[in-house]
């Protein structure tokens, strides 16, 4: 085959050659459409299942803390602690300096503690574990310091109490 | 060569015809399927893949005045199984692949689901497509199930209405039944806020029946239910239900109720009853305790009822802060009944506030038996006896108040002193906050509004009504004062560092058996404080507690009930003495 032949030739096999790539690219970029596809899909389930449990969590805690709030739940803790509720509150009238009602310490005998809790509450499914709060000296009001530095007032003249 | 060279080109026409022929018809098919009947084929094939779901809407939740949430909607799991595909179960353990049989997989849920291992393998080990095995667990139990993957394992989730605060204010908020459905008190009053409507969705789902991701539409959204805000301060109510409670386990009484009202807006801050129910498991109580007395028992208010005669008397000008009577113990009637006071005394020389302190039948005979019984009527209306209040409660009782005109000579007497009249609590309870209002009666307020999507709708109409002046309405808190300054059983309800005024009830209750009066009693004291502005009513009623012959049993309640509102409001002790009016003439 002469120079000429092959060149009359040429045109032949591009017409088959373009085609069959043309082909092979568009199922190879189907493929890889289809395994995004797929890959979006399983992705798309795996969140819907992370966000169904996410919101399983919440009710579980939310459900925690319904339990733990409860009026109920409060009173029995109160009244673990030793709460005592004083029947003789003062209010001080900070505009003008006034106390009003007469002061005395709270009495803590027996009849006087907060009452346990008489009011029925079936939802209750978790109450306070006191004892983690009276063993674990990071949590818990029982093992509370008060930080009691000197506090200076804006002027820096004259140290405010403390107990303010 | 010639007729030889035509056959060839012949079949090839003919099969060149053929296959033209074929194209064509496909062709031809091809256009009447993809596009003249494409549409119906669509419908067909879509309404076989097609599945609708109802979208389910959320019940709303109800609130007390502070936003705490006192009702709301969550979700509640029925753990089922599908005894025709049980079989064992594979895990992989720490990259070990085990297998676990049907035995092993009912230990861990009966371990999980509380319940005995045979029962959830005679469960399991059925016939059928469905058994259950546990209804409504919580979600912490539902998650503990999901996490064991068993593929015959199966859930429903279902909407369950949580009472966080368990029998605080139950028997006002009512409840509902297992479906959902409001059978009693405010879920059932206001079902028309807290109901939302549902929805509806379509999904496509495969030859497996499995739903075809990203096929869902929504046909209709559904309308999440509106949330009720009560007036209700739900700390203060369950306070008030612990006092009562013990005063009725103390008393070995059948029930008690306490009332607090800020006095100048109407509000009712509590409504609190013991017994109580928890609406989470309404059964755990008989009946008789899942109702709201507050609203729905009426009963004969006794000596509260004074309060408001003297009131009354001192509006028509038939008495005043000075009016001298002389009570004695006893006083006959002329048709020879009598009217007896409860205990033994010589005549005393009292006044107005000298009747109330002693709490005196004869004395309150006395003051206002002159004032026609249609005059006093129409007080009694305007103090909102006789008739439902503006909360129109779910069976709501309107008291018993004959018309004037059938009162017989007795009941016009016996009515001054709160006999042969017979009212609810709450309709005593804004009787009173008439008085600490200046003489203004409020519509008594219990739902705030209803928001739905930022709207506030059910709000009150704020209804009032003037039923005396001003000036008698002061007056008769300062004579109240009295009782609380100087009565016997009255000084009990003193609360320290505030000014009190209240009135006693010792009311005696109808015989069972219809023979007159019996030995119970409605025990009650009705108050308000600070006396000089009143700022909050409460009200306290002991029905039939064991061994009450006096109200000495329901002032330690008002006591607690009172000091607790006072401290939780921040109310200021009182600073001046109470007025300067008499008790008694010489």
């Amino acid at each position: 085959m002469n120079k000429g032949d092959a060149r009359a030739l040429r045109p032949k096999a591009m017409l088959f050659l373009v085609p069959t790539v043309g082909i092979a690219a568009v199922l190879v970029l189907q493929l890889l459409l289809s395994n995004s596809l797929a890959g979006g899909a399983h992705q798309l389930r795996d969140l819907k299942k992370e966000s169904e449990q996410l919101s399983t969590d919440v009710q579980i805690l939310s459900e925690e803390v319904d339990s733990l709030s409860s009026q109920q739940n409060l009173a029995e803790a109160a009244k673990q602690l030793g709460m005592v509720s004083n029947a003789n509150p003062v209010f001080l009238n900070l505009e003008t300096d006034r106390v009003y009602g007469e002061p005395q310490p709270a009495i803590s005998e027996e009849k006087l503690r907060v009452s346990g809790n008489l009011i029925s509450n079936t939802a209750m499914s978790v109450t306070t574990d006191l004892s983690t709060l009276v063993q674990n000296p990071s949590v818990g009001v029982a093992t509370v310091e008060i930080s009691g530095g000197e506090v200076i007032l804006s002027s820096a003249m004259i140290p405010a109490s403390p107990t303010r | 060569m010639g007729a030889h060279d035509a056959q060839p080109k012949n079949r090839l026409r003919i099969i060149a015809l053929l296959i033209s022929a074929i194209v064509g018809i496909v062709g031809f098919r091809l256009v009447e399927f993809q596009v003249v009947l494409a549409d119906d084929i669509n419908e067909i094939s879509y309404a076989k893949r097609e599945v609708q779901r109802t979208l389910e809407s959320e019940r709303g939740s109800i609130l007390d005045a502070n936003g705490e949430v006192l009702a709301r909607t969550i979700y509640r799991y029925d753990i089922n199984v599908a005894p025709d595909m049980v079989g064992p179960v594979f895990r992989d353990i720490e990259g070990v692949r085990i297998e676990l049989s049907v035995g092993d997989i009912a230990q861990e849920l009966a371990l999980i689901l509380d319940m005995d291992v045979n029962e959830v393998f005679q469960a399991v080990s059925g016939e059928g497509n469905y058994a259950n095995l546990k209804k409504r667990v919580n979600a912490a139990v539902y998650q503990q199930v999901e996490s064991l993957d068993i593929p015959w394992i199966f859930v429903d989730e279902l909407s369950y209405r949580l009472y966080p605060s368990g029998a605080v204010a139950g028997n006002i908020i009512g409840f509902v039944d297992v479906d959902g459905i409001p059978l009693a008190g405010l879920e059932r009053q206001y079902n028309t806020c807290l109901a939302g409507v549902d929805g509806q969705e379509t999904f496509e789902r495969s030859a497996q029946g499995m739903k075809i991701p990203s096929s869902a539409q929504t046909i209709k959204p559904p309308v999440e239910g509106g949330d009720l805000n009560l007036t209700i301060d739900s700390d203060l109510q369950y306070f008030a239900q612990q006092v009562l409670a013990d005063s009725v386990q103390s008393q070995n009484a059948e029930y008690a109720v306490a009332i607090v009202i800020e006095a100048e807006t109407g509000r009712l801050l509590v409504a609190a009853e013991a017994p109580s129910v928890d609406p989470n498991d309404p059964s755990l109580v008989p009946s008789e305790h899942r109702q709201s007395r507050i609203f729905q028992n009426s009963y004969e208010p006794g000596s509260t009822m004074k309060s408001i005669t003297t009131a009354i008397a001192l509006d028509t000008g038939e008495a005043n802060a000075y009016t001298q009577i002389v009570a004695e113990d006893t006083m006959r009637l002329p048709w020879g009944d009598t009217i007896d006071d409860s205990f033994n005394h010589d005549p005393r020389k009292l006044t107005p506030a000298g009747i109330l302190k002693i709490s005196s039948n004869v004395g309150i005979t006395k003051l206002a038996g002159e004032i026609s019984r249609d005059v006093r009527y129409d007080y009694l209306l305007d103090f909102g006896f006789g008739e439902q209040t503006a909360i129109n409660f779910e069976g709501e009782s309107a008291g018993l108040l004959r018309e004037a005109s059938q009162w017989d000579g007795m009941t016009n007497l016996t009515t001054l002193f709160g006999q042969g009249m017979a009212v609810t609590p709450i309709q005593m309870a804004y009787s009173y906050q008439a008085l600490a209002n200046d003489g203004v009666r409020l519509d008594p307020v219990l739902v705030d509004s209803c928001s739905r999507d930022g709207q506030q709708t059910m709000q009150p109409a704020g209804g009032s009504t003037r039923v005396v002046d001003e000036g008698t309405a002061r007056l008769t808190v300062d004579m109240m004062e009295k009782v609380v300054e100087l009565g016997g059983v009255g000084s009990t309800a003193q609360v320290p560092g505030y000014r009190v005024a209240g009135k006693t009830g010792t009311a005696q209750i109808q015989a069972d058996d219809g023979t007159g009066y019996g030995d119970s009693f409605a025990i009650s004291f009705f108050g308000m404080a600070p006396a000089e502005d009143p700022k909050y009513v409460v009200a306290v009623m002991i029905y039939k507690p064991e061994g009450a012959i006096n109200s000495a049993g329901a002032t330690p309640p008002f006591k607690s009930i009172m000091s607790q509102v006072l401290r939780h409001y921040r109310v200021p002790p009182s600073t001046t003495p109470s007025a300067n009016i008499p008790t008694e003439w010489e």
